[in-house]
């Protein structure tokens, strides 16, 4: 506090400028991040009879609960494997539907994997981009080898 | 000590209408510094008990927060994502935004705020009671 007083005054007012900066910064991106994953949640939502018991399934939308959720990657097990779509349970007791495409890299750990290595009860980790279903097109997935959710530890 | 005449307008001289005795104006400043001294050593004993209570709670504080934040960040995910970035980092370079928002939407934000709030108040909290505690021990050298 002391050498912020001995600062002259146009130094003083550089730093308060550069703070606000920072922090119109920090409230942008808390914006922008906060809209995708209400977007998202949105999306999940309208679609998620279409996505878990068939299209034009009677219960067709989910009763929001209130909650967002990442839009731009997913983690947990596969509980469902129907190829390009993979469905997985997060931690949180979220499915999200995941989009393998020919341009997805999949890794089981570090070797090079493919989509007949994704069985259920496989752990993954994958990141990509959220489309217009609520889905996520995933661009990199990691599958831990041997490990089964009912079995072994997540950490 | 070195003692002068007291002035006309003095209040000692007028409450006692005579210029005390070198031994009665020592003993009065002895009384005074006394007294200063007991009750500087009875505020620096109530700030440090206030100060250990705090950091006490401080401490209890931070352990709920510290378990509300891993287990919000192994919920949402972002172990794993930080575990992918540091174990397939290289492969991840084309996905580098998806990544970098995954972690950001995972982010236990509320939880380490909750903890870095619980650590200042601890860290502030035992600095100012050992600074207490060594004022204490130097307030009751002087009574002694």
């Amino acid at each position: 506090m002391q050498s912020f007083k001995s600062l002259s005054a146009a130094a003083r007012t550089l730093v308060v400028v550069c703070i606000l900066l920072v922090l119109i910064l920090v409230f942008w991106a808390g914006s922008a991040v906060g809209y995708r994953q209400a977007d998202f949640a949105f999306r999940w939502d309208r679609h998620y009879g279409d996505m878990f018991m068939g299209p034009g399934s009677p219960f067709g939308m989910r009763p929001m609960r209130g909650e967002i959720f990442q839009a731009n990657g997913a983690s947990g097990t596969i509980v469902a494997v129907n190829l390009p779509f993979i469905a997985v349970q997060s931690p949180n007791q979220t499915e999200k539907v995941l989009v393998v495409g020919t341009s997805t890299i999949i890794r089981i750990a570090h070797a090079v994997g493919s989509t007949t290595d994704m069985r259920v009860g496989a752990i993954v980790t994958a990141v990509g981009t959220p489309d217009a279903q609520g889905r996520i097109i995933v661009s990199f997935m990691r599958v831990m080898p041997f490990m089964s959710a009912s079995t072994t530890p997540r950490w | 000590m070195n003692h002068t005449a007291p002035q006309s307008g003095s209040g000692f001289y007028f409450a006692f209408g005579a210029e005390p005795s070198p031994q009665t104006a020592d003993r009065l400043a002895d009384q005074v510094m006394e007294r200063i001294t007991t009750d500087r050593l009875r505020r620096a004993r109530t700030a440090a008990w206030l100060y250990a209570l705090s950091t006490a709670l401080g401490a209890v504080l931070l352990i709920p927060a510290i378990s509300y934040t891993y287990s919000f960040a192994v919920d949402s995910g972002f172990s794993d994502y930080l575990s992918l970035l540091a174990t397939n980092g290289a492969d991840l370079a084309g996905s580098w935004k998806a990544i970098t928002l995954s972690l950001v939407e995972s982010a236990p934000l509320v939880g380490s705020v909750l903890v870095l709030a619980a650590l200042l108040v601890c860290g502030f909290c035992i600095t100012r009671l050992v600074s207490d505690i060594n004022r204490l021990k130097h307030y009751r050298h002087a009574i002694i």
